[in-house]
């Protein structure tokens, strides 16, 4: 029966499916203070960053993170580079904070004030969805 | 997730001068927790028959970034559970932590101890799912001994490429404690006695002579699977006395009492850990066996031996952003040669269900049932008949419930 079905029918089923499921632009860049020495960071790099197992970037640089209060940006980049939750996420920073081995990450509410901070502050790297504007700031390109 | 004080602020509202200093920001977090415990039979960490809220800890910490690559940081701890701790204020950790590389960095001051995935945590209500960790590991007896040391402590990750990175620590130091701790109160249990003799033993001093480690974590490819072992030799020392009151004859002669000063000692405590923790998306398994050697010396004579074990599996699965399961069976023996199970003071089987309640992020509620058998580790003082003899029971359930603030 299904078979029957015009192929622009199938077509439009499937974006109805799954169009509404998938963000516009579901990319995340990295971005970074525009004084920042490096181009790329590898990936298992950035999630040790983000873990706290990390404090620097391959270049020895260090870095203040900053983070999305929340929002599905902020749990895509978890889920994509981080390979965390978002409840992981808090309570692993929270474990690092109350065992002495960590400082939280400086949270803002939007990718608005991301690019402002880390466009002013030396050494912050944070992310943003690619279609935000992101002027005054530099892009890293994230590697294998 | 907030930074939550920043005292910059207050110091520049002093003046020109400290507006012209580079002034550290400080940051301030803190956590509270409140519990109950109560099981159906025996005396479990506190006098739970009748149900018990002395079951708290409270801490607040202070940190600040003095450069890019040293920290300062301290935690003032208070809990109560039982006799233990009644909320007396400690230092739970006090480090300065200078972080040279990812290589390498030290941390020095009184450090929490790293061995197994969860002890450096162990106090910390919010980072897991379950009430309690699985006591066949993570022995609430021996935790003023474990949970942290004076000293120093080397760490850093190694990276290793296609075959995952490698993060490390080698620590060494010592400890001292007040009379009122967990291992102190170990030692102060009754023991048997001829009839019409009681023996009691009081600790004035607890100290760990010294104590030093390592522990590597191997962070495999195999995204979100850790792979641990941890080593550390303790040698603790208690100083106390022993009472014997003996009866000298038939009432009303008055009893004898021989007072002696003590010194009891477990010289060379080896502890190992073997770990597993696997992390996919929303479900964490893992699993961990422990076993502890040594000899427990009094007044510089052997008078027994240790030689436990335990192991766990567990597993935990948050269902949405406040709900989240876990589930977990524990075995601890206490000679790890008898599996018989002839004897509930040797070994204690808990099987473990555990339920927690995100309410916000600063807010959780948990509620726990355990399915016990076995008495290994229940205290004999908090388990005795009016005569003074012990009384436990195999079969048994023990339930916890507990909230936990943070900021």
């Amino acid at each position: 029966m299904f078979s029957t079905l015009p192929t622009r029918w199938w077509c439009i089923g499937l974006l109805a499916a799954f169009g509404a499921a998938v963000p516009a632009s579901a990319a995340d860049v990295l971005i970074a203070h525009p004084e920042t020495a490096i181009d790329r960071i590898d990936h298992d790099s950035l999630r040790a960053l983000f873990q706290g197992r990390k404090r620097a970037l391959p270049n020895g640089q260090r870095v203040d993170l900053v983070v999305l209060a929340g929002g599905p940006v902020h749990e895509r980049f978890l889920a994509d580079h981080v390979h965390m939750t978002e409840a992981q996420f808090q309570t692993h920073w929270k474990k690092l904070v109350f065992i002495g081995q960590g400082r939280l990450p400086r949270s803002v509410a939007s990718e608005a004030d991301m690019v402002k901070l880390i466009a002013a502050t030396k050494g912050t790297v944070g992310y943003i969805d690619a279609a935000t504007p992101h002027d005054g700031v530099k892009v890293l390109v994230i590697s294998d | 997730m907030t930074r939550v004080t920043r005292l910059v602020p207050l110091l520049a509202a002093l003046g020109p001068m400290a507006i012209a200093m580079e002034v550290p920001t400080v940051d301030i977090h803190g956590f509270a927790s409140q519990g109950y415990l109560y099981s159906t039979k025996n005396n479990y960490l506190v006098m739970s028959q009748d149900g018990s809220t002395e079951y708290n800890e409270f801490g607040i910490n202070f940190s600040s970034d003095l450069t890019d690559d040293l920290r300062l940081g301290i935690q003032i701890f208070a809990r109560d559970l039982g006799e233990l701790g009644n909320d007396q204020p400690v230092i739970d950790w006090a480090v300065a932590d200078y972080h040279y590389s990812d290589l390498i960095g030290v941390r020095f001051g009184k450090v929490k101890q790293p061995f197994g995935l969860y002890n450096e945590s162990r106090d910390i209500d919010l980072a897991r799912t379950s009430v309690l960790l699985p006591q066949s590991v993570y022995t609430e007896g021996f935790r003023d001994a474990a949970a942290s040391f004076i000293g120093i402590d080397f760490y850093g990750r190694l990276p290793g490429g296609p075959v995952g990175s490698v993060d490390y620590q080698l620590y060494g130091g010592g400890n001292s404690f007040e009379d009122n701790n967990s291992i102190a109160q170990a030692f102060e249990e009754p023991v048997a006695t001829p009839p019409g003799v009681t023996r009691s033993v009081v600790i004035d001093k607890t100290r760990v002579k010294y104590l030093y480690g390592g522990q590597i974590i191997w962070n495999t490819p195999l995204d979100g699977l850790r792979l641990g072992g941890s080593l550390t030799a303790v040698s603790v020392h208690l100083d106390g006395t022993v009472t014997l009151i003996i009866p000298s004859g038939p009432p009303p002669s008055p009893p004898t009492n021989i007072i002696t000063p003590t010194t009891f000692a477990l010289p060379n405590l080896f502890v190992g850990i073997a770990s597993a923790e696997y992390t996919w998306r929303d479900l964490v398994l893992a699993a961990e066996y422990s076993r502890t050697d040594g000899d427990i010396i009094v007044d510089g004579t052997p008078v027994a031996g240790i030689n436990s074990s335990g192991w766990y599996v567990s597993a935990a699965y948050r269902f949405n952003p406040w709900f989240e399961l876990g589930a977990a069976y524990s075995v601890y023996a206490s000679h790890r040669e008898d599996w018989s199970y002839t004897d509930p003071r040797s070994y204690q089987e808990d099987a473990t269900l555990s339920a927690r309640f995100d309410i916000n992020p600063h807010w959780i509620f948990k509620l726990e049932a355990h399915g016990m058998r076995g008495a290994a580790l229940v205290d004999r003082s908090d388990n005795t008949n009016d005569n003074g003899s012990e009384s436990f029971d195999e079969h048994w359930l023990f339930f916890a419930a507990k909230t936990t603030v943070s900021f």
